[in-house]
């Protein structure tokens, strides 16, 4: 009897566990096999229990109901700190990408914007030819700009004219708001920002 | 029928505790044991090469997945794509398998018989131990381990838990106030970049006057990200000269320092403070000794 009640339960839970998988989410089929081994393990002992002496009996339903009560506490506590752990983990990680963008893009049209007011009148050069300049001409600019490959930002230049500079921020990996969202890289869902210059100023927008 | 008897110094016959189908039970478990123990390092690669966040947690499989969803989320902070294999697959149903189906199996079947054997009038009643002995013995062990485990963890885990959603709280509270801070020195920067004509500071943070003689500061209600911070209290200190701004920000949460004084005069608060000119800006923590040695702790 015993071999039936063994090969019965493993089949049915192994079932539930495979049917349920999800190679993202282990709980989905941990949290499925965990009921299915529950009702497997209330049924066991309705089964058996009748061949025991009552003093026994009880001591054993309470046993069970006090350990699963316990084992419930301790597993959804254990869902519930990883499941908020690994949010919070990838939540900072969305705000250093946020922020690093925000940063670079800034300094770095801010610099372009500065170098443009400061000229003289005269003989005035253009939003984009400060730029190809400074890219020609300022490391420090340069690096505002540029990622290392090891990076997962990554910035575009979208528009270059005399009037407008248009850069896009992104993050390789970093997934944003919208998992829909187109990004100029071509992949979807991830951060991106944008900082568009003009003679009178940045804007900068959170475009996922 | 088998029962073994010895005769001892007296001459009377004393029954053995143990039946002989225990006594086999327990030549092989012994046997087994001693093949894992000198050959595992052959058996296990070839078995089950768990890796180090499942050991010991054979028999807590919450307790591995939650570990495996810890890594997941680091490697995806990395900003790798993290599946899980078939390794931590085959853990988990192992684990619940031996937990939920054969433990409580063996300890139910083994009371069962273990019952029946008191009722039975059999001529092997009169010994002690059975194979089902072994059985409740060793899944009792293993159960009541686990929920005593449980309730360990259980205890435990709840205060690290309260303890470090309140310490990321404060964090968090901080990384947004860097945030507006920094939007808000970014608009001073091109108030200070841009010329008079386009409603900028021509070089420093003073605003544009042709009536009044005296000379008057930009305010942070002159800036458009100030309606939209949240975060904190945010003061704009005194200038000091034309081209340098401060903006000094004390949060509504406390900071680890009870006796740190604010700029607003309360204590105990996370206060950061921005130093603004026209070509750059740098924020910096005061209220913690973790960002910076010099003020504050």
């Amino acid at each position: 009897m015993i071999f039936y009640w063994l090969f019965g339960g493993i089949v049915v839970t192994t079932l539930t566990f495979f049917l349920s998988i999800d190679n993202i989410n282990l709980w989905k089929s941990l949290n499925a096999s965990a009921i299915v081994a529950l009702a497997y393990c209330i049924a066991l002992i309705i089964f058996n229990i009748k061949h025991f002496p009552v003093k026994r009996k009880i001591i054993l339903v309470a046993v069970f109901i006090v350990g699963v009560f316990f084992v419930f506490k301790s597993w959804s506590l254990a869902y519930e700190q990883s499941t908020w752990q690994k949010q919070t983990l990838l939540k900072i990680r969305g705000k250093i990408s946020r922020g690093v963008l925000n940063v670079r893009l800034n300094n770095a049209m801010l610099q372009v914007l500065s170098n443009y007011h400061s000229q003289a009148d005269k003989n005035k050069k253009s939003l984009k030819e400060i730029y190809n300049e400074l890219i020609k001409t300022d490391s420090g600019f340069v690096e505002t700009l540029k990622f290392s490959q090891d990076d997962s930002p990554m910035i575009f230049n979208k528009v270059l004219s005399d009037t407008e500079l248009v850069f896009i921020g992104q993050e390789m990996a970093v997934k944003g708001r919208n998992p829909d969202f187109a990004n100029a890289s071509g992949k979807k869902g991830m951060v991106q920002v944008r900082a568009t210059l003009t003679s009178k100023g940045v804007k900068y927008e959170s475009e996922n | 029928m088998n029962q073994k008897t010895d005769n001892d110094t007296n001459g009377t016959k004393n029954v053995s505790e143990f039946s002989p189908s225990f006594i086999k039970l327990i030549i092989a478990l012994t046997v087994f044991t001693l093949v894992l123990t000198f050959f595992s390092g052959k058996i296990y690669p070839y078995v089950l090469d768990f890796p180090e966040v499942f050991k010991g947690g054979l028999i807590l499989p919450w307790l591995g997945a939650m570990g495996l969803t810890i890594i997941q989320g680091i490697n995806e902070f990395n900003g790798q794509i993290f599946l899980f294999g078939t390794q931590s697959k085959i853990y988990l149903l192992v684990s619940i398998l031996l937990i939920g189906i054969v433990f409580p199996t063996l300890m139910m079947f083994g009371l069962k018989n273990s019952s029946q054997k008191k009722n039975s009038s059999s001529e092997e009643k009169k010994y002690v131990f059975y194979p089902h002995s072994v059985q409740v013995i060793l899944s009792g062990i293993i159960l009541i381990s686990i929920f005593v485990s449980s309730i360990i963890h259980f205890y435990v885990a709840s205060k690290i838990s309260e303890n470090m959603k309140r310490n990321i709280a404060i964090e968090d509270n901080r990384d947004n106030i860097v945030s507006e801070l920094i939007d808000l020195s970014n608009e001073a920067r091109q108030f200070a970049i841009l010329p008079h004509e386009l409603g900028g500071g021509n070089g420093s943070f003073v605003l544009s006057s042709k009536d009044s003689k005296e000379k008057k500061y930009i305010e942070l209600n002159n800036l458009k990200s100030f309606a939209l911070v949240k975060e904190a209290n945010y003061f704009l200190a005194p200038y000091k000269s034309d081209s340098l701004m401060t903006i000094v920000a004390v949060s509504k949460t406390r900071c680890s320092n009870p006796n740190f004084s604010n700029y607003n005069g309360q204590k105990g608060f996370v206060q950061v403070v921005a130093n603004i000119s026209k070509n750059s800006a740098s924020t910096r923590v005061e209220s913690s000794s973790r960002f910076n040695n010099a003020a504050g702790d």
